[in-house]
């Protein structure tokens, strides 16, 4: 799950960075912004069958890359 | 005389209590002047402005108005229009270099800050900055109103900064003719209780800052025919839950908003007819309404009637839409609509010129009641993209030449089909590729640069930056790509902010000698 997970993200991101950086603020570093987190949990559901409805998550719930895989790993 | 204002007093007199504005904060604890105001006390208090501005702002310069979403916002903006001044709002999310360059354009304007921080432009380019406390004081004073000095005819009633290719924003100069042009033709597609301006408020959610021209599709049908308005505070917009939230507690019956943050809803299943069960137009605007978004809206809001409407800011919304499953299921792209009241569109060859028949691909001219008076202080470019023009059946109209690419079917509906330049769409915004560019080349370290769009599931998501680096020996890794990121955020407003930095040693040449794009984009 988690490398699949590095894939989905390093393709939402568009950067390779997010394998190695993965508590860096997404938002903060340009590589998300509000439009790309949702089109990143609706891949998550695509993907994994996991739902996490938007207005479920706030932004700093799921800001990193670890976050992210956490977010999703207790809903599996 | 302001047919627009005539309609805001007459509203504002007929029933001063009503609310005309309310925003997101009405939930929260704080000072409630802070989240709403009556059609009374907008009449009011943009009537003391109006006094304020004709002392001190000589005839017809715009005043800038700064803030975001606040009450206070729609004061400035009548006051000023009451005085005989065009106002040129700029939003918090323009970076302090973006609003010297405004400010710098109208030449020391008057200045109204509204918010509670710092204003973040240079106050030396300012005739005068008013803070937010000074402006409460001002309109605080009881003032008649005296329509004498309203804006009318050919004086400028608002002016948007636009982005602008060679790297400067460009002001659009709306007349109030125009204004009042598109009040006429716009309220139709409101709800029947707001057209009819009856007793039980219709409520009207426009997410679009007030730098966007979208944001006067209910400030004009809507303060004119009594309606009431709402918009998202800052704390609000930033989380989905409370955005969610302040819908569902807002008892909506029209929706306003680009295409993309319409996606961003609808993402969420809890979005809605049960969320918001008053709700009966959605107008959606800015950038491509896809068949996929029309037909999740015609699911889950089977109540409500669903727009697709077009119009550059340089003439307003000229055309609107109503999709429902027939259309949807029949053609994709769906067109953009039926020119409104007052309004014409011409295709014309990209080679020869000519007028195009129905179902030939060209440019799109657009002639009409709305068309702007042109760019602010630029009549270089106002002559460049608005021409007189002989139509086929002899008359002649002034025209603005949109640079967007498209036709008119055999029955009258628009589509249009992309640009024929370097402006694009990200989110709704528009975005001269050019502009991002400019701002890259100022740059010590970058010798060369192109900005192309990034593209998932044909929609541009992001912006990519190409550059071309003065010293070819200086690091390339992400950190470096991060610290040009960081510097264009002195400059340009979030939005513009390439998402990824490619180094090149050099760029791909075409057969003329200049940079490829397409080869860049290709790789």
């Amino acid at each position: 799950m988690e490398e699949q997970m590095l894939d989905l993200l390093e393709e939402i991101c568009d950067d390779a960075v997010v394998r190695e950086e993965r508590d860096i603020d997404l938002f903060e570093e340009g590589l998300l912004d509000s439009m790309a987190a949702i089109e990143l949990l609706v891949a998550i559901e695509e993907n994994f069958g996991v739902e996490i409805a938007p207005t479920a998550v706030e932004r700093e719930e799921m800001n990193t890359v670890n976050k992210i895989i956490e977010q999703v790993r207790v809903r599996m | 005389m302001s047919e627009f204002l005539q309609k805001f007093t007459d509203a504002a007199r007929l029933h001063p209590d009503r609310v005309a504005y309310f925003n997101s904060r009405m939930w929260h604890d704080g000072d409630p002047s802070e989240a709403s105001i009556t059609y009374g006390d907008l009449d009011r208090a943009s009537n003391a402005a109006a006094a304020f501005f004709r002392t001190t702002v000589p005839a017809g310069q715009p005043i800038v108005v700064y803030g975001h979403k606040s009450p206070l916002m729609l004061v400035a903006f009548l006051g000023a229009v009451k005085a005989g001044h065009p106002y040129a709002p700029i939003d918090i999310a323009y970076p302090s270099a973006r609003v010297n360059d405004i400010m710098e354009q109208i030449s020391r304007p008057l200045v109204v800050s509204l918010v509670d921080g710092e204003f973040p432009g240079d106050p030396s380019l300012a005739a005068r900055l008013v803070d937010k406390a000074q402006f409460g004081t001002i309109v605080s004073k009881r003032v008649d109103g005296d329509s004498q000095f309203w804006v009318s005819g050919e004086d400028g009633f608002y002016l948007l900064f636009t982005s602008g290719s060679t790297g400067r924003p460009k002001g659009v100069m709306m007349p109030s003719r125009g204004v009042d042009a598109f009040m006429r033709y716009f309220i139709s597609l409101f709800p029947e209780a707001a057209q009819r301006g009856c007793s039980d408020p219709v409520v009207s959610f426009n997410r679009v800052p007030y730098t966007f021209d979208v944001s006067l599709f209910d400030i004009i049908p809507g303060l004119s025919h009594g309606m009431t308005l709402f918009g998202l505070e800052e704390e609000d917009e930033a989380s989905m839950a409370l955005s969610f939230e302040a819908f569902r507690k807002s008892d909506a019956a029209v929706w306003i908003s680009t295409p993309s943050y319409m996606d961003m809803c609808l993402a969420d299943r809890s979005f809605s007819q049960e969320l918001m069960p008053r709700l009966e137009s959605i107008i959606l605007c800015g950038e491509v309404f896809r068949n996929d978004t029309a037909r999740q809206l015609l699911e889950r809001f089977p109540n409500a009637r669903i727009y697709n409407t077009y119009g550059p800011t340089e003439t307003q919304a000229v055309t609107d839409i109503e999709l429902d499953s027939a259309l949807v299921e029949s053609l994709d792209p769906l067109p953009v609509g039926y020119l409104g009241i007052g309004s014409g569109a011409v295709i014309l060859d990209l080679e020869t010129g000519e007028e195009l028949g129905a179902g030939e691909v060209g440019e799109i001219y657009l002639y009409g009641d709305t068309v702007s008076l042109g760019y602010y202080g630029r009549d270089d470019l106002t002559a460049a993209a608005f021409q007189e023009r002989t139509l086929a059946d002899g008359r002649k109209a002034r025209c603005y030449k949109t640079g967007d690419r498209g036709f008119l079917d055999e029955d009258g509906r628009l589509y249009c089909l992309g640009r024929l330049d370097n402006q694009i769409k990200l989110n709704g915004f528009r975005v001269e590729l050019g502009e991002v560019e400019r701002a890259l080349l100022d740059l010590e370290g970058v010798a060369d640069a192109v900005v192309l769009p990034a593209e998932r599931g044909g929609k541009i998501v992001s912006l990519t930056a190409h550059v071309v680096p003065a010293d070819a020996d200086a690091p390339r890794d992400f950190a470096a790509g991060k610290a040009i990121k960081e510097q264009l955020k002195d400059g340009l407003p979030a939005y513009m902010i390439p998402k990824k930095v490619v180094f090149h040693d050099a760029f791909p040449l075409n057969t003329n000698g200049k940079t490829d794009r397409k080869a860049l984009a290709e790789k």
